[in-house]
């Protein structure tokens, strides 16, 4: 054997080598894959503890609890609505985004009935404004007053609109700061109703 | 959790702050890397900034149209507001077809582009994954752990993206052809991201109870192991 066949038979030995360590991996990648997609399968979603969770504005906690009053003088307590997903609209009337949007809610708030709560949180506008604005959109979901604007601070709202979508344990799924087409809101509501 | 970054009276939005510099990050990289394995950075550079306005508009339009009914009856909320509704996976596949085809009319080498484009796509996965973990929506399964009540499936996403990073630098190191590196990390991060979905609150689920995402991920990575056995095959032969 010749110095050029040793070297042929070494890189064909080196190349077999290289190869079967690829294929290893790629079988040990398929199995293990395979595995745990049926382990994954097999193990059941777990439970929510509510107890571990704080109070706090943002995704995966719960949403701060609250009892406003709407300009009727009707009361409303966020903890009161569980069971249901909430969508919570911080508004204003002076706010031009926030009448862009309102319509849409009124029309999912009348398209999910029941199955939904949608919630106005005005911010620090008076009871006859309130009224006005309701009048003007045909408003039939609950418009809360907030006169000290307690509960905006309580939800960190920096700019209006601001819009919460609450799941049915009370923990706050999404946040959309600014305002909200029609359709994104059918897209949230869809994946918060679904879940 | 955070969809706002206070600094003094002035609120940024926190996933649009993340997303410009990940974009930023990810172009400068891809510079630099282009750069580093002699390819032409100009052109990349160029075919890369195309590709992301394209998909931009990309994911706005697949979501207009997944929403048709709606916005046919008021043309003008395709235009505003802009704050919100993107699809994303309708961007990136935009982004990526106008890519491919720019890099056929350019006849650019398809395995070395691929090579180039990794770290920038390593990147930018690093910022959605970040940006939906700090405002996002949706989280992480419940855990049923006394001290952490959701899993925090982005930070799981991060760390698969940093393993894959560390891949990639190791396999452009010794790159066995042509693509190699970006099929080895792209590998990886299907698989790591195969073993994180069943963590994610929001995961697709069939009626059955399967995780539909994981089936495609676990395609993804064999096919890709597959592309390397037979490139290492055929490059040992020439060889």
């Amino acid at each position: 054997m010749n110095t050029n066949d040793s070297s042929l038979k070494n890189a064909t030995s080196e190349n077999s080598r290289h190869v079967g360590l690829w294929w290893g991996l790629l079988l040990g990648a398929a199995v293990v894959g395979l595995l745990y997609i049926i382990y994954s399968h097999n193990t059941a979603p777990r439970e929510l503890d509510l107890s571990q969770l704080t109070e706090a504005p943002i995704v995966g906690q719960l949403a701060p609890d609250f009892t406003l009053y709407t300009a009727a003088g009707d009361s409303i307590t966020l903890s009161e609505l569980r069971g249901r997903p909430v969508v919570l609209n911080f508004w204003a009337s002076w706010c031009g985004p926030c009448r862009l949007e309102t319509p849409h809610f009124q029309a999912f708030s009348e398209q999910y009935g029941d199955k939904l709560a949608v919630i106005g949180i005005n911010q620090q506008e008076s009871a006859a404004t309130i009224n006005e604005f309701a009048a003007e959109f045909d408003l039939t979901y609950p418009l809360l007053l907030d006169k000290d604007n307690r509960i905006n601070q309580a939800y960190a709202v920096f700019g209006l609109p601001t819009t919460f979508f609450i799941d049915e344990n009370g923990v706050v799924f999404d946040i959309s700061p600014g305002a909200i087409s029609q359709a994104v809101l059918e897209d949230r509501l869809a994946k918060l109703i679904k879940q | 959790m955070y969809p706002f970054i206070s600094l003094g009276p002035i609120a940024l939005p926190t996933k649009a702050v993340i997303y410009i510099l990940g974009v930023w990050f990810g172009l400068a990289i891809l510079e630099k890397t282009a750069a580093h394995l002699a390819q032409n950075w100009a052109t990349l550079y160029s075919l890369a900034t195309n590709a992301l306005l394209i998909g931009l508009v990309g994911a706005r339009t697949v979501f207009v149209l997944l929403h048709w009914q709606i916005y046919a009856a008021n043309l003008l909320s395709i235009f505003w507001p802009l704050n919100t509704g993107y699809d994303v996976w309708g961007g990136l596949i935009t982004g990526g077809v106008y890519f491919f085809f720019m890099m056929r009319a350019k006849q650019l080498d398809y395995g070395q582009t691929a090579d180039v484009l990794t770290p920038c796509l390593l990147i930018l996965f690093f910022a959605i994954f970040l940006a939906d973990y700090l405002a996002g929506p949706g989280y992480g399964a419940a855990t049923g752990w006394s001290n952490l009540s959701f899993h925090p499936v982005q930070l799981y996403e991060i760390a698969v993206i940093l393993v894959a990073g560390l891949v990639w630098w190791a396999a452009h190191q010794r790159p066995l052809f042509a693509g190699y590196s970006f099929l080895l990390t792209a590998a990886v991060v299907a698989f790591g991201l195969l073993l994180t979905t069943p963590f994610h609150g929001n995961a697709w689920i069939t009626s059955s109870g399967w995780y539909l995402a994981q089936f495609i991920y676990l395609f993804v990575t064999i096919l890709c192991l597959l592309t390397i056995i037979y490139f290492t095959t055929k490059y040992k032969q020439d060889k």
